[in-house]
C-alpha cells in the first residue's frame, strides 16, 4: 500500500503528479498522471495526447497517494532506477 | 543610493540561561526592553516541563502589556526597526508581540552520550541545544542532524574546536554553532583575547563553509543582556559584518524555529506532508 512514509521507496508509475518549483520555468505546473520512468525522468501524461518528459533532478513534486494525501518530494531523492530504490537508504530527520 | 532606507528586522536571542519564575520574569522583560523580538529560555530535561508552563502565562502577560511609544522617555532604546547606516535611535518602532520559546540544553559527557541523550530530547522540544568543548563531542554534534545548535565549541580548548571538517558537516545538517557573548564579558583580559581569537577562527570557517551562525548572550541575570546594536557593534570585532551579524541573531534563529515546527511533517531529507 503507498503511503507518505513509502512512496519515495515505491512504484510512481500510477500516481498523479504536479510540479511545483524548478530550475526550468517551463515544467512548473506541469500537471498529470505517470506513465514512465527511466532512472533520470519520469514521464507525465497531461491529456490524451501530450506527455511530457520531466528531469527529476531539477524539479520539486507533489505526489498524490491513492487516498489523497499530497506528498512534496525533492526530485534530486528520486534519481535512481525504482528497482535500486527499494534498497537505497535515505536520512531520516 | 547608500542608505535611508530602514531595515525591518526581528532580533531573537537565543541562549538565556533559565532559573525559576522570577529571575526567568526579569530576563524576559528586559530582553523585551532592549529591543528583542523573541528570546529562547534553556533548562536541563527535568526542569523544562514545569517552566514551559509558567512561560506561557509570562509570554501572555508580556504581550497583554501595553506598547510603548518610540518617544517614550522611559525607554528610550530599542528596537527590531532601525536604521543600519545613522545608528540613530530616531526611527523606532516597538513590536507588538513578543515570542518565547522554551528549549532544552544538554551537557553531554562523551559522544554516545549525546546521542542519546538527543534522541530523549528531541521530540520535547522545539529547540535543542548542546555544549560543546570536546572534539569528539563536537563531531558528533556537527554530524546530528537532529541537534539545533551547538553551543561553545571553543569551552575550556586551546583552539576554537572547529575545524574545516566540522564545518562543512555543520552546514551539511544545518547544525547551528553558537558564539556566547557572556564568555567574553566574564573572562578577564589575557583568556578574553584568546576567547575573541576563537571567534575570528570559526567566523572565519563560517565564511567560507557557510554553516549558520548564532549569536547569543547566554545571559543569567538582567546584566549579562545588551542591545542587538551593542552586540552588531562588537561583533565587527571578530569580522563579522552588519548583514552577517543581522542574520545571526535575526535570521538564522528564526530558520531554526520555522524548520522544527515543520519537522513533524518531515518524512525523510528531501519528502514532506503537504496539506491539500
Amino acid at each position: 500500500m503507498i503511503t507518505p512514509q513509502n512512496l519515495f521507496q515505491h512504484e510512481l508509475i500510477g500516481l498523479t503528479v504536479e510540479i511545483v518549483e524548478s530550475s526550468n520555468m517551463g515544467l512548473v505546473g506541469i500537471k498529470g498522471k505517470v506513465v514512465d520512468e527511466t532512472r533520470n525522468t519520469i514521464r507525465v501524461e497531461v491529456d490524451d495526447r501530450h506527455e511530457s518528459i520531466i528531469p527529476k533532478n531539477v524539479a520539486i513534486f507533489h505526489f498524490q497517494t491513492p487516498e489523497g494525501q499530497k506528498v512534496e518530494i525533492d526530485g534530486k531523492i528520486l534519481v535512481s532506477r525504482p528497482e535500486d530504490r527499494i534498497k537505497k537508504k535515505f536520512r531520516k530527520i | 543610493m547608500s542608505g535611508n532606507y530602514l531595515i525591518k528586522l526581528k532580533f531573537y536571542d537565543f541562549h538565556l540561561q533559565g532559573r525559576n519564575y522570577n529571575s526567568d520574569k526579569k530576563l524576559i522583560f528586559e530582553a523585551k526592553r532592549l529591543g528583542y523580538s523573541g528570546v529562547s529560555l534553556l533548562y536541563s530535561k527535568d526542569d523544562y516541563k514545569e517552566s514551559k508552563e509558567y512561560l506561557t502565562e509570562i509570554e501572555n502577560e508580556i504581550n497583554s502589556e501595553p506598547t510603548m511609544d518610540s518617544n517614550s522617555v522611559s525607554n528610550p532604546v530599542s528596537n527590531s526597526t532601525y536604521n543600519l547606516d545613522s545608528n540613530s535611535d530616531n526611527n523606532l518602532n516597538f513590536e507588538k508581540t513578543f515570542k518565547i520559546f522554551p528549549g532544552i540544553k544538554i551537557f553531554p559527557k562523551n559522544s554516545e552520550d549525546l546521542k542519546r541523550q538527543i534522541r530523549s530530547s528531541r521530540k520535547k522540544t522545539n529547540i535543542l541545544m548542546a555544549v560543546g568543548g570536546d572534539l569528539k563531542i563536537n563531531r558528533a554534534a556537527c554530524e546530528n542532524i537532529q541537534l539545533d545548535i551547538l553551543s561553545r565549541p571553543y569551552y575550556k580548548r586551546r583552539d576554537c574546536g572547529i575545524n574545516h571538517v566540522l564545518a562543512k558537516e555543520a552546514a551539511n545538517n544545518d547544525v547551528a554553532i553558537e558564539l556566547n557573548i557572556c564568555d567574553i564579558l566574564r573572562a578577564r583580559s589575557p583568556i578574553r583575547s584568546k576567547i575573541m581569537a576563537h571567534f575570528q577562527e570559526i567566523v572565519k570557517l563560517q565564511k567560507k563553509f557557510k554553516f549558520p551562525l548564532i549569536i547569543g548572550s547566554g545571559a543569567v541575570s538582567i546584566y549579562d543582556l545588551r542591545r542587538p546594536k551593542d552586540l552588531n557593534a562588537l561583533s565587527q570585532c571578530f569580522g563579522l559584518s552588519k548583514n552577517e551579524v543581522n542574520l545571526a541573531i535575526s535570521n538564522n534563529p528564526k530558520n531554526i524555529v520555522d524548520f522544527n515546527n515543520q519537522r513533524k511533517d518531515i518524512i525523510i531529507v528531501g519528502a514532506k506532508k503537504v496539506d491539500n
